[in-house]
């Protein structure tokens, strides 16, 4: 069942949405420029901003959605549909880059025309304006961090932080470029500006996609929380004969972990859930995050009076 | 013995796949027709998911599946996927080729080499018209998804191969060029509708997508007829992988009940649900009730 955000929520919200909706028009504007003006520097810095709009109205979809429990049929968590979300912006920003790469060498190699010194100093007065907006947002949403930020708005920032580095290097190579009065030079430093931030656009996509995929494909969860899970169920005095199943799968922010428990000495279905309640206050106490279930796993008597383990599905 | 357990275990079959698609895109090449592109391209994204589903397999029987508790379903998926934006991609790049010819005139297709195409298709044809035949009843799940897919490839390979009979025949060479580009855009559909439908399955799995209203409530009317009432039924989650269910029930049981009642009653319930549901994960879950 949805329900209506509280008016903290709608700020942050509000917040979100104009600065995506600043970047978007920015973006808009480099990509007419870009066209205009024949300035790889330019549309790549375009398609990488794209890109990360992208994310920007991801963050802000999920953020309305949680805020307004719509996302209550994923039983299982978010975590792995923000890590589809991720792959995807991933593996365009791998292919946008490598595009760039190819439009590098084939400027650089193959004689393509070159933007006019005209056109590289529009270009690099639209740049400017991209690292005004960039610097305010990087500089509000700097300040507004703190250690305990979510994984959403964490990722907001890293983004927004790539995105000031890039114009900051574009910003450089295009003024210098439309200075240049040798075309030549033109062309090279422009061709520099774009494999810069085709290049960065390969490294950070090719971390989204490294990053999103073990947990996509249900991947147990890193050793050190494996260990801290050993840990809880010494402390909880939870021996391996007491269980009879644990599996662990990754989902981005939301780790599941799951564990059955076998009924041995549990007389009553009371002494079993209070063991399952101590060993769950446990683990939510060391996992806040994670979805944890801790499943029955039935010891039936057989003809003969003594226990036997039912066989695991 | 050891080429029939092969054979039982589809092991062979990617080998003979791509053994023919070789031959089909050598024949497209020689014919220069676009029909048998499209065909090669289908035909390869249904080889690459034998192949990926073989080795997969083949790894986690080996003992490769530590860190993957709950299963290869993911990774099959995620693999599937990538074949299927691959084939989207390649079918888009058939239709602008297929659109360009037609747009930009007639090209003429040598009836000796439309002959040559129609061998080449009627020879997969032929496999493939085996395999659908061979594998009528696959034992697991994952198999069975595979051989519908195989069954969908036969028929839209019967329907090209009328289209190039037709123009073998009839011996002119607009009607052959005609038939080639028609086959050619039956081939992008179905390359296309296929890709679009495997890339939303892999998806939805990949994300935990839950069952669909009817999947889940033949599950709980399942848990109706083993005596499971309406207040006893506290929670049920679900969530697919290729054909793997996965079910987490919670059931309210009276705290001050006998622990051998509470398992007498998962267990028969588990064994019901099993029998009931093929490929089904259930994990049980209790909440205690005061009274």
């Amino acid at each position: 069942m949805a329900r209506a955000p509280t008016p903290e929520q709608k700020a942050k919200e509000a917040a979100v949405l104009y600065t995506a909706l600043a970047d978007g028009a920015n973006v808009a504007l480099q990509f007419a420029f870009a066209a205009f003006t024949r300035s790889l520097s330019l549309l790549s810095e375009a398609i990488r901003g794209a890109l990360m709009l992208a994310i920007e109205f991801y963050a802000f979809f999920v953020l309305r959605a949680v805020h307004r429990d719509r996302l209550g049929k994923f039983r299982f968590g978010i975590g792995q549909l923000e890590q589809m979300c991720n792959l995807a912006i991933g593996a365009g920003l791998v292919l946008s880059g490598l595009w760039i790469a190819r439009q590098v060498v084939q400027l650089l190699l193959l004689d393509m025309p070159a933007a006019t010194p005209l056109g590289l100093a529009t270009a690099a007065v639209i740049n400017s304006i991209n690292v005004a907006i960039n610097s305010l947002g990087w500089l509000a949403m700097f300040s507004a961090s703190r250690s305990d930020d979510s994984a959403i708005y964490s990722a907001q920032l890293r983004a927004r932080t790539v995105k000031l580095c890039s114009c900051f290097v574009v910003q450089t190579t295009m003024t210098i470029a439309a200075l240049a009065k040798d075309p030549l030079i033109s062309a090279w430093l422009d061709g520099l500006g774009a494999t810069f931030v085709g290049a960065l656009m390969v490294v950070i996509g090719s971390r989204m996609v490294w990053g999103a995929l073990p947990d996509l494909l249900d991947r147990s969860v890193p050793a050190d929380l494996e260990a801290t899970i050993e840990t809880i169920l010494n402390e909880a005095r939870i021996t391996s004969a007491d269980i009879a199943g644990r599996r662990t799968r990754r989902a981005g922010s939301f780790p599941h972990i799951e564990l059955t428990l076998t009924t041995a000495g549990s007389l009553r279905v009371s002494d079993f859930l209070h063991r399952v309640r101590g060993l769950y206050g446990h683990l939510r106490r060391h996992a806040p995050d994670a979805d944890i279930a801790i499943a029955v796993h039935p010891s039936v008597p057989n003809s003969r009076g003594s226990k036997r383990v039912e066989g695991e599905a | 013995m050891m080429r029939r357990r092969i054979w039982a275990s589809r092991d062979g079959v990617p080998i003979v796949d791509f053994a023919l698609l070789v031959l089909l895109l050598a024949a497209a090449l020689y014919a220069n027709s676009l029909t048998l592109i499209g065909v090669s391209i289908a035909g390869s994204t249904i080889a690459l998911r034998e192949l990926l589903l073989v080795s997969i397999r083949r790894r986690f029987d080996a003992g490769g599946s530590q860190n993957y508790q709950y299963g290869f379903g993911k990774i099959l998926q995620a693999g599937n996927l990538l074949i299927a934006v691959v084939t989207i991609v390649t079918g888009f790049w058939l239709a602008g080729r297929t659109f360009d010819l037609t747009l930009t005139g007639f090209r003429e297709i040598s009836p000796l080499r439309l002959a040559f195409a129609a061998t080449a298709n009627a020879l997969v044809l032929t496999w493939n018209g085996f395999l659908v035949h061979s594998y009528r009843e696959p034992l697991d799940p994952a198999t069975r998804v595979l051989q519908r897919a195989r069954r969908r490839l036969f028929v839209v390979l019967l329907a090209i191969q009328v289209c190039l009979t037709v123009a073998v025949l009839a011996k002119d060479p607009v009607i052959a060029f005609c038939s080639d580009i028609f086959a050619a855009a039956l081939a992008f559909l179905f390359i296309v509708v296929g890709g679009v439908k495997l890339s939303w399955d892999c998806i939805c799995d990949l994300i935990d997508h839950p069952l669909d209203r009817d999947r889940e409530g033949a599950i709980v009317a399942l848990l109706t007829r083993e005596g499971v009432k309406p207040e006893e039924l506290a929670d049920l989650r679900t969530r697919h992988c290729a054909e793997r269910i996965f079910a987490e029930l919670t059931l309210r049981i009276r705290e001050a009940a006998p622990m051998e009642d509470a398992c007498r009653r998962i267990a028969v319930l588990r064994r019901a649900l099993e029998a009931e549901i093929e490929g089904l994960d259930l994990v049980i879950k209790l909440e205690g009730v005061e009274a």
